[in-house]
C-alpha cells in the first residue's frame, strides 16, 4: 500500500464509553479502517476532557464506569479519507471529526531490515531485500 | 455527505506537573475550557518529551518524576478560540501554545446534551 507524499490527516475525538454495535466505538472504527484497507489508525487515550455536553470525561474508581476522552488518528490520501468519511458518518453519534493536511515523509517498511544491515556490516553480500 | 465547518485547533504543550493555585495546570486549562462553552477540550498524555529546558522527561526516568509532558487540545471555532486566548494569559509558566487551521465535523447527539433539544438550533 502507498500513500502520497500529500495525504490528509483525520482524527476523530470520541469517548471509550461510545458503542458501535457491540463493542467500544473507537474499536469499531479502527475495524473499519482496516476493513477499507486505509494506510493505518492510531488510538489515544487522554485521562481528562470534555464534549458538547459539557460534561467532563474522566476515569473513575469503578472500571465499568470509565468514560475517558479517545482520539483515533487516521492519515492517508484525500480520496480514501473521503470515500472513509460517510462510512464514518453512519457510526458517529456525538464527538468531533478533524481534517488537516499532511505530508507524509515515511510510510511502511522501506528500510532494509536488521539481517541486512548485519550482512552489510560483515561484508557478506545482501540478496535483494524481502520485503519493499 | 458530512457537514464540514473551518475551526481551528488550539494545543497547548505543559507538563503534568505544572500547577496554578495548587491545582494541576491541565485540569485548570479544561475547567477554563468548559466555564467559557468552549466546543470541547482533550488531555492527552506523553509518555517522553523535551521542552525549553532541554530535560528529557520520560516515564522511564524515575527521577523525573512525575514531569511526563501533556497536550492540550481545542477545537472550535476561531473567534471562541481568540476569546479563550486571553483568559489563559499568564496561567501557562513555561510552555508552548500553538494554534492550527483544521476542517471539522462537529456531531451533535441530542440524546447525549444536557441541554434540551428545542433549544438547538437545527
Amino acid at each position: 500500500m502507498e500513500v502520497p507524499h500529500d495525504a490528509v490527516l483525520l482524527r476523530i475525538f470520541t469517548s471509550v464509553a461510545d458503542r458501535w454495535k457491540m463493542g467500544p466505538l473507537y474499536l469499531g472504527i479502527v475495524d473499519k479502517a482496516r476493513e477499507l484497507h486505509l494506510a493505518g489508525a492510531t488510538v489515544l487515550r487522554g485521562p481528562l476532557g470534555f464534549g458538547q455536553s459539557g460534561k467532563l470525561h474522566r476515569g473513575n474508581l469503578l472500571p465499568l464506569t470509565q468514560d475517558l476522552p479517545v482520539v483515533i488518528e487516521i492519515v492517508d490520501s484525500e480520496d480514501k479519507i473521503n470515500e472513509f468519511l460517510p462510512v464514518l458518518d453512519e457510526m458517529m453519534e456525538s464527538g468531533l471529526v478533524t481534517i488537516e493536511r499532511a505530508q507524509v515523509l515515511h510510510y511502511g517498511r522501506q528500510r532494509a531490515g536488521l539481517m541486512s544491515r548485519l550482512k552489510q556490516q560483515l561484508g557478506i553480500s545482501a540478496g535483494p531485500p524481502l520485503v519493499h | 455527505m458530512p457537514e464540514i465547518s473551518e475551526a481551528t485547533l488550539l494545543r497547548i504543550f505543559v507538563a503534568e506537573n505544572d500547577r496554578l493555585h495548587g491545582h494541576p495546570l491541565y485540569h485548570v486549562l479544561v475547567e477554563k475550557a468548559r466555564e467559557l462553552k468552549m466546543a470541547g477540550a482533550t488531555v492527552l498524555p506523553a509518555p517522553v518529551g523535551f521542552g525549553q529546558s532541554r530535560m528529557v522527561r520520560c516515564d522511564l526516568n524515575v527521577d523525573a518524576g512525575p514531569h511526563l509532558p501533556i497536550v492540550i487540545e481545542i477545537i472550535d471555532s476561531e473567534e471562541n478560540i481568540a476569546r479563550f486566548l486571553p483568559a489563559i494569559d499568564g496561567m501557562i509558566d513555561s510552555g508552548l501554545v500553538t494554534l492550527e487551521k483544521v476542517k471539522a465535523i462537529f456531531y451533535r447527539s441530542a440524546a447525549k446534551s444536557t441541554e434540551p433539544v428545542a433549544a438547538q438550533p437545527s
